[in-house]
């Protein structure tokens, strides 16, 4: 056991000091921080308001308001008739004389600086040009305000359970989003980590250390230690980007008078949701149990850990080099990619029969499982599931260790998958 | 007292017999040389000594007793194929290679700048490994097989790769490692880097034992009774029909003769011709090797041998 811990440290000093190491554990949250900053720097930026005439030649709208833009990116002017052309507009709008209202075809919009409107200031004026010509026409065909408002009727579905209320309706859509970020972050480290460990054992076979050091160890510590030590390195990153991250959230945002646009303005972003929606959003992310939650995500994705890096040191100890290894990992790889493809309907169904299996398979369930934790899952099923990945552990691991104690003293042959088959049944 | 006996020893991977009830002693302060061309099975029987594989059947004795885990932590082994992590630095690496050896933080310390102080390589703690020569890692991995003071100490190609210099130092050290009553065994297809430093020899060729023994005796035992003579002054004809002559110029000659060397020599003091030299040719181990692996019946042990 000692000699694990031994190897397990030295996995672990080596990687942790290394500079990659240090500049992406500090980069990933800074570029998280920069991301958040820049959208929110964006959603405020309003690039000054844009001021549009409109020449109303054939005189149709007169009498119709034309409404600002609310985040003031546009501000639009009517003007009939025909006077002198100002060079204070950034673009104007000209409807010829002849425009006939009940055949509509596209006005004009010509800009006096080589600047474009940009995107949202031409959507708005799209948009309101339609509702101006569309109350016209409506007007034209003595269809009264009232009667047009209650056409545009927006309906919107609300999603809700038979049994449950509405919160809790809206809290499974919540929670399926939670869930998939989960799934996709243990599978992220997954591979990343797993492919450190095959490379890890490439390294040493290529390097030629792997004799000095078999005889001083015997191989499944080896192999134990550096799965290990690896996976200490995967939590210290995973953790350091928590910690970063949340301070990054609750001191530099407000530090710059980021975290809520100032009133009167929306971003962008949140244009399609109402601020409700996202209060409740919010509402819910503040009642999961995150507790239980960290628990078990990390319990599985020490499991999965433990599990996928010892197949991942298997094939690098199959492998004769990085390229050779690489192209043995595709059955690894596999289940992982299933179960990543599983996941939507997985998450949409939690209490469905597919959830509850891909929660208990060990190769899917250290993803699955964390990400099913806001669907609130029996304790039960959390335990057994935890059993079964720490006894499929157990089973990869003791065939894994056959390959590798083989494979390691293996050198300048191209292992094949039926070579790989004997090495399992081979006596050590 | 023997450190090593491998008993009946047999190894096979798949159809390919690495080892075929191979029986050996290794006795304890000798330096011993396993001899045998590339891929006669020397690494197959080492690593079933170093219990990095284990044998189908036969027993390996690790002093008197049969081999067991614990016995590793007495073992020395420097690996042909040998390397060493290239980011990690001298000081780290030797600790490291140390504490796997069962030895504690400070003992592994104390012993590692001892080691690094006698080969004068005490400046190089802080380099990483890939900022040194090829001679230079072979020191730090020699100083590797050797910190935890193994009783028994096996060198798999050692002088691969190590200038003159070098090598002489590894040498010396080896020397004065069996006069502290250590067990060396030195693995290698290079049969004349050994001649001298072996006190006794197995000579291996694809998977079989084909000979053993002591050096010296061995010599004696595939000695073909010739004698190298150089000498100022003329033989005559005579010369050539008293002796079966091998080869003769006007300094020097080989003569076989299987009655009394002498002989020889009388000749030329009768004659008043001056010896410069004169010397009994002893085989090299190599011409031994040849001569033993062309003579199946060397082998009689052997019968399933092709």
């Amino acid at each position: 056991m000692s000699k694990i811990l031994i190897i397990m440290q030295r996995e672990y000093i080596t990687r942790v000091r290394k500079r990659t190491f240090i500049v992406s554990t500090l980069l990933a949250p800074l570029g998280f921080f920069a991301l958040i900053l820049f959208s929110v720097l964006m959603s405020n930026y309003s690039g000054g308001t844009k001021q549009v005439a409109i020449y109303d030649d054939a005189g149709l709208f007169s009498g119709v308001a034309f409404p600002d833009a609310p985040d003031r990116s546009v501000e639009l002017h009517y003007i009939k008739g025909d006077q002198t052309t100002s060079k204070k507009y950034d673009a104007i709008i000209r409807i010829p004389a002849n425009y006939d209202i009940d055949n509509p075809r596209k006005i004009a919009i010509s800009c006096t600086s080589d600047k474009n409107l940009g995107m949202i200031a031409s959507t708005y004026i799209n948009k309101v040009f339609s509702d101006k010509v569309r109350q016209v026409r409506a007007s034209k065909m003595n269809i009264t305000q009232d009667q047009l408002d209650n056409l545009n009727t927006d309906i919107e579905l609300s999603y809700q359970k038979l049994s449950e209320d509405k919160k809790k309706g809206a809290t499974a859509v919540v929670g399926m989003g939670f869930g998939y970020l989960i799934g996709i972050a243990i599978y992220t480290l997954l591979l990343v980590y797993g492919t450190m460990i095959m490379k890890g054992v490439v390294e040493e076979k290529s390097s030629r250390i792997m004799e000095v050091l078999v005889s001083s160890v015997k191989p499944i510590q080896l192999m134990l230690g550096k799965i290990l030590g690896i996976a200490a390195v995967g939590l210290t990153q995973f953790i350091l980007w928590i910690i970063l991250m949340s301070l990054s959230v609750i001191f530099l945002l407000p530090a710059l008078g980021l975290t809520r646009p100032p009133g009167g303005q929306r971003m962008p972003a949140s244009e399609t949701m109402d601020p409700q929606t996202v209060d409740q959003v919010i509402s819910i992310l503040k009642d999961f149990h995150y507790g239980p939650m960290i628990v078990v995500l990390l319990l599985f994705f020490l499991g999965g850990f433990l599990l996928y890096g010892s197949l991942f040191a298997a094939i690098g100890a199959a492998g004769g080099d990085e390229t050779d290894s690489q192209s043995l990992t595709f059955p690894v790889i596999l289940p992982i990619i299933i179960t990543i493809a599983m996941m939507t309907n997985i998450l949409g169904q939690p209490d469905g029969k597919l959830a509850f299996w891909a929660s208990l398979v060990p190769f899917s369930s250290p993803i699955i499982m964390p990400s099913l934790m806001p669907a609130n899952p029996p304790l039960w099923q959390i335990a057994l599931s935890l059993i079964l990945l720490f006894g499929g552990f157990v089973v990869c691991a003791a065939l894994a260790a056959r390959i590798y104690r083989t494979g390691i003293l293996m050198y300048g042959k191209k292992t094949s998958f039926r070579e790989i088959g004997r090495w399992l049944f081979m006596k050590s | 007292m023997d450190q090593v006996t491998l008993r009946n020893i047999e190894k096979r991977y798949g159809d390919h017999i690495a080892s075929a009830s191979v029986s050996f002693s290794i006795p304890r302060g000798s330096i011993f040389g396993l001899l045998g061309p590339n891929g006669a099975g020397k690494t197959t029987l080492i690593r079933m000594i170093t219990r990095i594989t284990m044998p189908d059947s036969g027993q390996v004795l690790f002093g008197g007793e049969p081999l067991r885990e614990e016995h590793t932590s007495r073992i020395g082994y420097m690996p042909e194929e040998r390397g060493l992590y290239k980011t990690m630095k001298v000081y780290e690496h030797l600790i490291y290679l140390a504490r796997l050896k069962n030895l504690s933080g400070t003992e592994a310390a104390n012993r590692v700048n001892q080691w690094l102080d006698k080969f004068e390589i005490a400046g190089w703690k802080q380099k990483k490994i890939e900022e040194l020569s090829k001679g230079m890692a072979q020191k730090v991995q020699f100083i590797a097989t050797v910190l935890h003071d193994p009783d028994l100490l096996i060198l798999d190609e050692p002088f691969s790769g190590l200038d003159p210099i070098n090598a002489k130092l590894i040498e010396d050290e080896i020397y004065a490692l069996r006069q502290q009553g250590k067990t060396i065994i030195f693995s290698t297809h290079r049969m004349e880097q050994v001649e001298d430093i072996c006190d006794q020899i197995v000579l291996i060729d694809q998977g079989h034992k084909i000979l053993e023994g002591e050096v010296a005796e061995l010599k004696q035992r595939f000695k073909e009774d010739k004698y190298h003579i150089t000498f100022d002054g003329v033989v005559g004809d005579d010369f050539a029909e008293t002796f079966d002559v091998q080869m003769v110029t006007e300094h020097e000659a080989t003569v076989h003769s299987r009655s009394c060397s002498n002989d020889i020599l009388k000749y030329f003091l009768d004659r008043d011709i001056t010896i410069r030299s004169y010397s009994e040719i002893l085989p090299s181990l190599n011409e031994i090797f040849i001569r033993a692996v062309n003579e199946p019946k060397s082998r009689a042990d052997q019968p399933t041998y092709i």
